[in-house]
């Protein structure tokens, strides 16, 4: 399936104070990777950094071949940990706009799983509770057919019933050629899902490792040698 | 029946359990199409790459097999299935027997005490 | 795709614009019927001009904090990381805002006018400067053989341009703004400051080159030709034609280059 990301030297500082300090990663097709650390540890540095939001003080970032730019845009689907739709339009409209912009944007697969939360496809993203407007978000971005996908902590303040519903959401949606990274600090959530994991800490890789090796090598979750490795 | 899943192992060790004691009581039933892996990776909330993972290693036994184009079927000798019932039978049994050693149980003691509870049906309501 | 975003930045600033051009033109037909009808008003003349003349630079005034709303905001803000993250080149972003943003500003110059033109022509409150300003327009018409529709040609040219040069100065500014990590907003105006004061320099140093060749001197100012001032104007419309693109150039350099969305 080949190398859909690639990470070579990568620097991001602001100032003198290094947010992200990476010399080597590489990502290939089919996996479900996470992306864990504590909070600041740069986890969202690194996911903007690839989907162009920031610009690196030095280093290289290869999607599918391809510097970042506008081509890896149209390959990469990108969920921020924020609400980044506009507020003013109606679902309906969001949508239009996905399939106007992103040739990769499946519309039938957005509605019918809008249809099947009862999001009424008028109503305005104005009016709707956090949680809802928080699946909405992924449905889109899960309804691309990309080749990477970026989710920033999509589980991140939500109830278990949510959660299940975004986790499920993930895994069934996703491209199998593609690459799924979820930067998360909700470690025991996730794990189940993730074929590979990368510790991140102070923007520096502390481990990366297959989720089934570490369980099978230590006998141990991800999430306890989580809390083993970043040990307060 | 549940996918419930623990921390200390591979999650595709625990799957191939969960998935061969669904159709050793019937869940999946001999012969019938197993859902796709994506959907019973949905089911179990995991990874689809684990989930085929498992499905590999439960075709390897024989439990299920691949149709090219349509998918994965239980496998249609019910021998096969009561001799796999067996296998995780007698694993399990190899379990207890080792628990029980430990209590500084013999063999003979733990037959003893095997029939004489199922014969009370204190310790086996079900 | 630069179609699809002019598009979709219409579709944003229409919820802005539209109804206030409604009030606009609500307000001078009840105006225009109830003169129709003749029924007096409680207010006067004057509190009506001043009121038409709060009208259109409240308008302006919101047409160019909408335009450096939108840029901020959808570019360089928490809106941007949608925007951003389009498969769209950054020009498009740039030149979808600045074309957008020229339009309403058309729009709303043109919606004042009519109010304006409605108001005076219908009531014939100043008939008589009507006919003064038609006269003053024709000898000077005749005065530079020039002929009306080659002016509003030009006339409409240079607001185009200047409308640009005003948009992408602001643009630029915000732009060199967001090269800081921190305070953003303050380095923004700062660079504005910076970059009036620089374009300042340039032009005077323009004109008075200009004048050292053509102009006979240093004290040019004491026997201007009519050509001679036509043609500080055509300066100054190219100076600010090559100063916006430079403008723009910078822009776009920024939010392809140097973006950082925090």
């Amino acid at each position: 399936m080949g190398i859909v990301l690639e990470i070579k030297d990568l620097k991001k500082s602001y100032g003198k104070k290094s947010a992200l300090d990476i010399d080597k990663l590489e990502f290939n097709g089919g996996k479900i990777v996470g992306l864990l650390g504590p909070n600041g540890s740069g986890k969202t540095t690194f996911i903007k950094l690839v989907s162009g939001l920031l610009t690196p003080t030095s280093g290289d970032i290869i999607v599918d071949g391809i510097s970042i730019g506008v081509e890896t845009k149209k390959i990469v689907s990108y969920l921020p940990d924020t609400n980044y739709l506009f507020d003013w339009m109606k679902t309906k409209d969001v949508i239009a706009l996905f399939k106007d912009f992103y040739t990769d944007f499946d519309e039938q697969v957005a509605i019918s799983m809008l249809n099947k939360l009862g999001i009424d496809l008028k109503q305005s993203l104005k009016s709707m509770s956090k949680g809802t407007k928080e699946k909405v978000q992924l449905i889109l971005v899960m309804s691309r057919k990309a080749k990477l996908y970026l989710l920033d902590e999509p589980i991140g303040g939500v109830d278990p019933a949510a959660r299940d519903y975004i986790l499920k959401t993930i895994i069934s949606n996703y491209n199998e050629d593609a690459v799924v990274i979820i930067a998360t600090h909700l470690i025991g959530d996730v794990e189940k899902v993730l074929d590979e994991f990368i510790f991140i800490d102070e923007g520096k890789v502390v481990m990366a490792a297959s989720v089934d090796e570490i369980r099978e090598e230590k006998g141990k979750s991800i999430d306890n040698l989580f809390r083993e490795v970043f040990k307060c | 029946m549940s996918w419930e899943l623990k921390d200390d192992r591979p999650v595709y060790t625990q799957l191939v359990e969960i998935i061969g004691q669904m159709i050793i009581k019937n869940i999946f039933s001999p012969d019938s199409k197993l859902p796709s892996v994506r959907e019973l990776a949905a089911m179990a909330e995991v990874n689809p790459n684990t989930m085929q993972k498992a499905l590999v290693e439960l075709e390897e036994e024989g439990l299920i097999s691949s149709v090219r184009t349509t998918g994965k079927f239980v496998t249609n000798k019910v021998e096969l299935i009561k001799d796999y019932k067996k296998k995780l039978g007698v694993k399990e049994l190899g379990r207890f027997i080792q628990k029980m050693k430990a209590l500084d149980y013999n063999l003979e003691e733990i037959k003893d005490l095997v029939d004489r509870e199922v014969k009370s049906g204190n310790s086996f309501r079900n | 795709m630069l179609g699809k975003l002019i598009k979709y930045e219409f579709k944003s600033t229409m919820r802005i614009f539209l109804p206030i051009y409604g009030v606009i033109i609500g307000f001078t037909a009840i105006r225009l019927i109830l003169d129709l009808l003749n029924i007096q008003l409680f207010f006067s003349d004057g509190i009506l001009i001043t009121t038409y003349v709060l009208m259109i630079i409240g308008i302006l005034a919101l047409t160019f904090i909408v335009g450096i709303q939108r840029f901020y905001k959808n570019i360089l803000g928490t809106e941007g990381y949608l925007m951003n993250t389009l498969p769209v080149k950054s020009w498009e972003l740039v030149i979808s805002k600045l074309i957008t943003s020229v339009v309403w500003l058309f729009g709303s110059v043109i919606i004042c006018l009519t109010a304006i033109i409605l108001q005076l022509g219908l009531r014939g409150m100043l008939k008589g400067a009507w006919s003064g300003i038609n006269t003053i327009w024709n000898s000077f018409m005749f005065q530079y053989g020039l002929n009306s529709g080659f002016v509003i040609t030009n006339l409409v040219l240079m607001i185009i341009v200047y409308a640009c040069y005003a948009f992408l100065m602001i643009y630029c500014a915000m732009a060199i703004g967001h090269l800081f990590n921190s305070n953003r907003i303050v380095a923004s105006f700062v660079a504005y400051i910076c970059l009036y004061f620089t374009v300042q320099f340039i032009s005077v140093f323009v004109l008075f080159i200009y004048a050292l060749i053509f102009g006979g001197g240093l004290n040019f100012l004491s026997e201007v030709s009519d050509i001679f001032v036509l043609n500080v104007i055509n300066i100054q419309l190219i100076e600010m034609g090559i100063i916006a693109i430079g403008y723009y150039l910078a822009t776009n350099y920024i939010v392809k280059k140097r973006l950082n969305l925090e």
